[in-house]
């Protein structure tokens, strides 16, 4: 409950900073709090007892639903990534309009995101499932770039709808389970007709597809993403699609085997995503848009491993999700930094920073590397899991979705290649190294990128219970 | 029943009170005063006193005293603010408040009655006053117009209404409702006269809750009628109609609603998608305020097609946070209205207000995420309770008013864009004030919302 409560309080102290300096120290100061209770629910979690649980009480008694929150390994981690990545966020913004406003969207998108990840109630997980969706809105209408008005509402209108149909499923499984409640467990007993199964899981798969995206759902997100501020970007890419996987892997895996015969789709679909994502990167020149094709390149693979759903593939799916989320960060970061200072985002205006601006070069060089998933980086543990999991589905889905890596390698090093050697350009003369919280921020993501590469088991341990019992259900 | 007693005193002294035209306060402070005694008095008798009925024509039951506490709390809001909101002759404010008042006499008629004749009697109590309100800017044309278009068809939809009533008289040889109950679930063959009564008694209160396709009406009468009486209408009247609606049907009919739930099914799917898809055109605040009133009604319209499963309590949840939000809106717009010369308002009034008034600029972005459903704001529970009870017997329509939500966002979202997204010009930049009757207004009614969103169950079981 403090896990919701700190965030949420610690936005409407924002309200008393709108214009404030205070802000974003008070803010990173919540945030960091946070993380150090997760750490503390890390430490205290058995797993043998699987689920934690952070609040139950009655809430609307009259339609079944408690305002239940728990947590399993899974969730957990998902927690872990959220508190990790949201103080890494507030560091590396500065917003200089409004900042009070900013900082209190951040921590109240925090507290969403803590609730959609860890609600055992179907009524509360989509309340705080929209909710997440309110901060994020405004923080890339207010701050973001030239078309923000336009893009974002129809970022806002696509997931809208694609949550409601999310609803109506809800409805449907509650008012079709044994207890007739919205209660986790009594929604996944609930007794539905393959016909209904089928629609349901199709209600589900649209909201989740929506969220990631995975292909042909994409179409929001290289645009959203290009024109959100850098923050904002970081939350959308790395917290908020992980809502998406995360929501497959809690309320659709579980659900009646009446529609296994749509998983293969699903499973397609998302491997034809990061062929389509990654072609087109190759082709890019403006950075960001680069790094919002490679999410959804990853996100499809991490897509296909939970579509497929087997041990492996899952275990990997979580993983990922973590590293994804730290690299995504680190990557947008990068972009900002070089951003700020050169005010282009254009390969063909960039070059030579690496001679500028040595740390910089060399942190950078171990994001990269972490995305490309380079073994000993955090990238190659959970890509493997997630390539032997589609390989144990079949092999040619291994095969097509290997390609990702190889195409990752292409664009993320021609990046690397076009901005940060051969000659300096007009642009780039005199870029700055980075120093102060810049650099604190960049070398935490760096040291994460190699930690997590050299020793994954500690959050393979905390999986490894989650997923066994979820694929015990189905 | 003290409520109504309490109101109907107030309006006479109000009356007197207002012949005094300098003494605007005396007459605030008279209307506030009854207005805060019979919220008093049905809350009380909500809680602690026996259902109380009058010789079968009016029944004090729970369902009455839920839906007549919230119209008599919307009621005090609108007239909280109507000192400075006021439109029409300063010498009329006392006839304005009393009117008002008298009004809302009507609509504790129609949340109570029993009895097909106090069904009449109450739609008239609540018009009447309305027809007068709606002409009170008595130099201004859209107000007369407002008014005369309100009046021929009001006249005429009570004239389908009573006509209706009359041939179900004659199938039921009853005015009351459980009488007439007793006959239309006696299972024996429905007498045709009965099923043309009903229709024509669902079309006169179709009429009046503006439900399409007899919902023309209303886009003009809301635009030209005074500010504030605009927010009646959109609020307590259509609560008036809603509440009404439901009694008659869930009290006399619910067992044959294969007679009418047809025709009324397909009238809510019209309703919501022609008040939505209507709205997205309207250039003006007011108008696209109607449409979206229009639509609104349509959502209701489901709850009293499913009226098993909450009873009433899914209606009142709706429209409570339906008009909470509509104040919320409303008294925004006439902030921003005054300082405009020029009568019908762009949604550009509302440029730049999230720097100038953030307050204001909140409330109205919670009024405006609430109408959309946007969780966790009340609106959203206010549609989760009648989708869901729709949900088994109405699955198509529930699928074509959740694509409705989605189409809704749009025209909503345009105020908050206007508030904080365009850049606001030299002249729409600087600050504005906040009278002090508006702050409180605005504070209350986000407070009420809050308070919806944090315990739906408790509205809900407030008619059970």
């Amino acid at each position: 409950m403090s896990l919701l409560l700190i965030p949420l309080l610690g936005a409407l102290l924002m309200l008393a900073f709108v214009r404030g300096e205070a802000a974003r120290p008070l803010s990173l100061l919540a945030a960091l709090a946070n993380l150090g209770l997760t750490i503390g629910y890390l430490f205290w979690y058995n797993p043998n007892n699987p689920y934690l649980m952070l609040a139950d009480f009655s809430w609307i008694p009259q339609a079944g639903i408690r305002f239940k929150l728990g947590v399993d390994g899974t969730g957990l981690a998902m927690l872990l990534l959220t508190n990790l990545l949201t103080p890494l966020i507030i560091g590396s913004t500065y917003s200089r309009k409004l900042p009070g406003v900013f900082y209190g969207l951040v921590l109240l998108m925090q507290a969403a995101l803590v609730g959609v990840f860890t609600a055992l109630d179907g009524i509360v997980f989509y309340v705080f499932w929209e909710l997440a969706l309110l901060p994020i809105y405004f923080i890339c209408a207010v701050w973001g770039g030239e078309d923000r008005v336009r893009i974002t509402l129809k970022f806002f209108i696509y997931t809208f709808i694609g949550s409601l149909f999310m609803l109506l499923g809800l409805i449907y499984l509650q008012q079709h389970a044994p207890g007739q409640t919205f209660d986790w467990a009594d929604l996944m007993k609930a007794d539905l007709t393959p016909g209904a199964s089928t629609w349901v899981t199709l209600a589900f798969f649209l909201a989740f597809a929506i969220k990631m995206p995975v292909f042909p759902f994409h179409t929001w997100q290289p645009d959203t993403y290009v024109n959100a501020p850098t923050g904002g970007a970081m939350l959308l890419s790395g917290i908020m699609l992980k809502m998406g996987i995360y929501g497959v892997i809690r309320w659709m895996l579980p659900l009646s085997d009446g529609a296994a015969q749509l998983y293969p789709t699903f499973i397609a679909l998302a491997i034809v995503g990061i062929v389509y994502a990654s072609v087109i990167a190759i082709r890019l020149q403006d950075i960001k848009r680069i790094i919002a094709y490679a999410s959804i390149a990853h996100v499809g693979l991490i897509a296909a491993g939970v579509f497929v759903g087997n041990e492996t593939a899952l275990q990997g799916a979580i993983l990922q999700m973590l590293n994804h989320g730290i690299n995504i960060v680190g990557l947008f970061f990068v972009s900002d930094i070089i951003e700020n200072r050169t005010k282009s985002r254009q390969l063909n205006e960039l070059g030579g920073i690496a001679k500028q601006a040595p740390v910089f070069a060399a942190l950078f060089m171990i994001i990269m590397l972490g995305t490309v998933a380079v073994p000993l980086t955090n990238g190659f543990a959970g890509e493997l899991l997630l390539l032997k999991g589609l390989y144990e589905y079949h092999i040619w889905a291994a095969a097509t979705a290997g390609l990702t890596l190889i195409l990752c390698a292409v664009y993320m090093l021609r990046i690397y290649q076009f901005a940060m050697f051969g000659p300096a350009k007009a642009l780039t003369e005199g870029f700055r190294d980075v120093r102060g919280s810049e650099l604190i921020v960049l070398g935490v993501i760096a040291a994460l990128v190699i930690v997590l590469g050299v020793y994954p088991q500690p959050v393979l341990d905390l999986t490894k219970a989650a997923t066994g019992l979820l694929l015990e259900m189905k | 029943m003290k409520a109504l007693i309490i109101l109907a005193l107030t309006g006479v002294f109000t009356l007197f009170a207002g012949l005094n035209a300098s003494k605007r306060s005396v007459v605030q402070v008279i209307a506030a005063t009854g207005l805060g005694l019979a919220l008093v008095a049905t809350i009380w008798d909500r809680f602690w006193a026996a259902p109380f009925s009058i010789g079968n024509m009016l029944t004090f039951d729970h369902y009455a005293l839920a839906f007549g506490s919230v119209a008599i709390l919307i009621t005090l809001l609108i007239v909280l603010l109507g000192r400075s909101g006021y439109q029409g002759d300063s010498e009329n404010f006392g006839d304005f408040k009393a009117l008002l008042v008298f009004s809302l006499c009507g609509a504790l008629c129609l949340f109570s009655f029993d009895n097909l004749i106090m069904l009449f009697l109450g739609i008239e109590i609540l018009s009447i006053p309305l027809y007068v309100l709606a002409g009170i800017r008595k130099n201004y044309p859209a107000s007369n117009e407002a008014a005369l278009k309100y009046f021929f068809m009001g006249a005429f939809a009570t004239g389908i209404l009573l006509f209706g009533i009359t041939l179900i008289y004659g199938a039921s040889a009853s005015f009351s409702l459980s009488e007439i109950s007793k006959i239309a679930s006696s299972g024996n063959q429905l007498p045709g006269m009965l099923k043309v009564g009903i229709l024509m008694v669902l079309i006169g209160l179709s009429f009046k809750v503006a439900a399409a396709p007899f919902h023309f009406w209303s886009p003009d009468v809301y635009e030209g009628s005074p500010n504030l009486v605009t927010l009646f209408m959109a609020t307590v009247v259509k609560m008036a109609g809603f509440g009404a609606f439901f009694r008659l049907f869930d009290l006399s009919f619910a067992q044959i609603s294969g007679v009418w739930a047809p025709t009324l099914a397909v009238m809510a799917l019209l309703t919501m998608s022609i008040g939505n898809l209507t709205a997205l055109f309207q250039t003006g605040f007011k108008r696209m305020l109607a449409y979206s009133s229009i639509a609104h009604a349509g959502y209701l319209l489901l709850g009293i097609l499913a009226c098993t499963r909450y009873g009433g309590g899914a209606l009142l949840l709706y429209t409570l946070a339906y008009a909470v939000a509509t104040v919320c809106a409303f008294t925004v717009f006439i902030l921003v209205a005054q300082e405009k010369p020029e009568e019908t308002t762009g949604m550009d009034a509302f440029r730049g207000l999230g720097r100038r008034q953030p307050l204001a600029a909140f409330a109205m972005t919670l009024a405006m995420l609430s109408m959309a459903g946007i969780p966790p704001l009340a609106g959203f529970f206010g549609k989760y309770f009648l989708f869901a009870q729709a949900f088994p017997d109405y699955f198509w329509l529930v699928i074509a008013a959740v694509v409705n939500s989605a189409i809704s966002i749009v025209y909503y979202f345009r105020v908050i864009t206007e508030m904080y997204f365009k850049p606001s010009d030299g002249v729409e930049a600087a600050p504005l004030t906040l009278p002090l009757a508006y702050r409180f207004v605005l504070v209350a009614a986000i407070l009420i919302l809050f308070a919806i969103s944090i315990l739906p169950g408790l509205i809900l079981s407030w008619v059970g």
